[in-house]
């Protein structure tokens, strides 16, 4: 701790100087009896004043949670001296909001005690929030000193992102080999029933569709969609963070692939994550309950990252990306390099959903002529971004109003076909 | 709770930076009253020691002025004005550390510092009025001049050993 004179030291030495001064020189014991309080206050604080032996902790009532959730974090500060002043203030992450009244306090601490402050937080924000470290500024006695310093205690809280339930999922066109909840194209043992066919050997008796058989006078047989799962691959363009009126195009991004990834993963689908940015991090297709999880904390992790390099899907490792996986792309398209790599996988068969996070009714046009020409460009350089990848059987859809929306909307569609090579 | 500190010590100050007015009554201990007034009315209201400052200055210089012109000899309310000039810095500090901090202030804490206040002002008047006797009766004659200073070394002392005890 760094201990400083208050302005308050230095006018007492000033005022009683002064008042002793005058009393001898001119001779006026009515001077010095003026000084008296000031000298007996000095004495009394420089007196008592010491580095305090000070230490403080933080704890929170959890340690994950939801958006949105109240957090209870309790501060609890010890001094082993005389008591003290101490003013308590804590740094919170910008994802924490507190009441700017509530995030510093005054105690008196002292002899061993041992005080508690409970600081009521909202998470704002998803991502792994850190709430700490503690400033201290302990006042001496009479305040003449004071001591301040910087308690490197932090605890950390998991914010996961708001779950946004899906009502539908995503349709694929093409299914994997595992079971699951997608009808497949094909036609093999299922309940959902596809045709019917003359017997053939080998099918199965139980197979045999008697009304079609009776009234053709041959055997027939049932046959079926069998059900099967999907892969499903979420892009997350992390190359730019645009700030939005509420929150930003990254938020949107991860609430998104949240929610899609939630949901095919209790369809029975393998999902994959791909952040695909300044920094590169992937996540391979899987399914279940630890996946669900291993998702939640990869998500937790994604943040912009600046970089010039150029980077391109050949960047990724091949179980990435698995044969057939329907890529949900979100990005605001506005890095070149993110574009381009969606074009990529539209050109190499996958097919590609693009939601646009950077819905255009938010960004405002300026009134001058030189922002309005900027803004038509802008515009104009979007739409082109929009053709290429739509040559490149790409589609895209515009995030506005929410991407719970565009995804409800998308729910209903097919992908597109793959692209001819 | 700072708006309150604030008038109290504006109220109080202005106590303190008249009394010399009506000690010696003049134009240039009236234009010295105002301005130490203005200073820390203006210091109150920046929050800045230096308005503070300035004001105590002034004051003590009016007082001394006041002292140099005035027909009371001795200054029976010396200690009294000693007291009240040190509560207009306490006040003053309180209003100010009350306008700066932002969170919640412990009960404890405001009760030690009235504490405090109360006992050290009672001391410091007791020990103002001891130091002021032994001048007024030591300032005749030089030769005494050293155990004019003893006893008021010895007067602040008691009245630290005093507060201390009713502090702790």
């Amino acid at each position: 701790m760094t201990a400083s004179a208050t302005p308050k030291l230095v006018t007492y030495i000033l005022i009683a100087g002064l008042a002793l001064l005058g009393g001898v020189t001119l001779g006026q014991p009515e001077l010095v009896a003026l000084a008296v309080p000031l000298v007996m206050s000095l004495v009394l604080g420089l007196g008592r004043t010491h580095l305090p032996a000070s230490s403080a902790t933080v704890e929170t009532d959890v340690d994950r949670c939801i958006e949105g959730d109240a957090i209870k974090a309790t501060v609890t500060l010890n001094s082993f001296e005389t008591p003290v002043e101490m003013e308590v203030a804590m740094g919170l992450s910008p994802g924490l909001f507190a009441k700017p009244t509530a995030r510093s306090f005054t105690f008196l601490v002292g002899d061993g005690e041992q005080r508690r402050q409970t600081v009521a937080l909202e998470a704002t924000r998803w991502g792994v929030q850190r709430i700490g470290p503690i400033a201290l500024r302990v006042h001496g006695p009479g305040r003449f000193v004071t001591f301040e310093g910087v308690i490197d205690e932090r605890q950390t809280v998991k914010v996961f992102p708001k779950y946004e339930r899906l009502m539908q999922g995503l349709s694929t066109a093409e299914t994997q080999m595992h079971s699951g909840d997608h009808v497949a194209r094909a036609l093999a043992d299922g309940i959902e029933f596809a045709t019917v066919r003359p017997f053939a050997y080998g099918d199965s008796v139980r197979r045999v569709n008697w009304r079609v058989s009776s009234r053709t006078q041959e055997l027939h047989v049932n046959l079926a969609h069998p059900e099967r799962n999907s892969d499903v691959v979420l892009f997350l363009d992390t190359f730019t963070d645009a700030a939005l009126e509420t929150g930003s195009t990254l938020d949107i991004a991860v609430r998104g692939a949240s929610a899609v990834a939630q949901h095919h993963l209790r369809h029975h689908d393998r999902v994959g994550l791909v952040s695909f940015g300044g920094n590169a991090r992937w996540l391979t297709a899987s399914m279940g309950r630890s996946h669900t999880y291993r998702i939640v904390e990869f998500l937790l992790d994604v943040n912009a990252t600046f970089s010039y390099a150029w980077k391109d899907i050949k960047l990724l490792p091949h179980g990435t990306l698995p044969s057939g996986a329907l890529v949900v792309a979100f990005s605001p398209l506005i890095d070149e390099r993110a574009v381009r790599a969606l074009a990529d996988l539209g050109e190499r068969g996958f097919p590609v959903i693009a939601i646009d996070t950077l819905p255009e009714v938010e960004v405002t046009c300026g009134q001058n002529r030189e922002a309005q020409l900027a803004y038509r460009m802008w515009r104009l350089q979007r739409d082109v971004r929009r053709a290429r990848l739509g040559a490149s059987g790409v589609r895209t859809y515009s995030g506005a109003g929410g991407v719970h929306v565009a995804l409800h909307a998308l729910s209903f569609l097919r992908p597109a076909p793959k692209a001819a090579r | 709770m700072a708006a309150r500190l604030s008038v109290s010590c504006a109220l109080l100050g202005i106590a303190v930076v008249l009394y010399p007015v009506f000690a010696a009554p003049a134009v240039v201990t009236l234009a010295l009253a105002g301005c130490a007034m203005a200073a820390l009315t203006l210091g109150l209201i920046t929050s800045r020691w230096l308005g503070a400052g300035i004001a105590a200055g002034l004051a003590l210089f009016n007082y001394a002025l006041a002292l140099l012109f005035g027909a009371r000899q001795p200054d029976i309310y010396a200690p009294a004005l000693a007291v009240a000039g040190w509560l207009v810095l306490e006040l003053f500090d309180l209003a100010v550390m009350a306008r700066r901090q932002q969170g919640r202030i412990d009960n404890e804490v405001l009760d030690a510092q009235w504490r405090r206040l109360i006992t050290t002002s009672g001391a410091a008047g007791l020990a103002s009025v001891a130091v002021l006797l032994a001048g007024v009766f030591f300032q005749a004659s030089s030769a005494l001049l050293p155990a004019a200073a003893i006893a008021a070394v010895a007067a602040v002392v008691t009245g630290v050993v005093l507060t201390r005890w009713a502090v702790n």
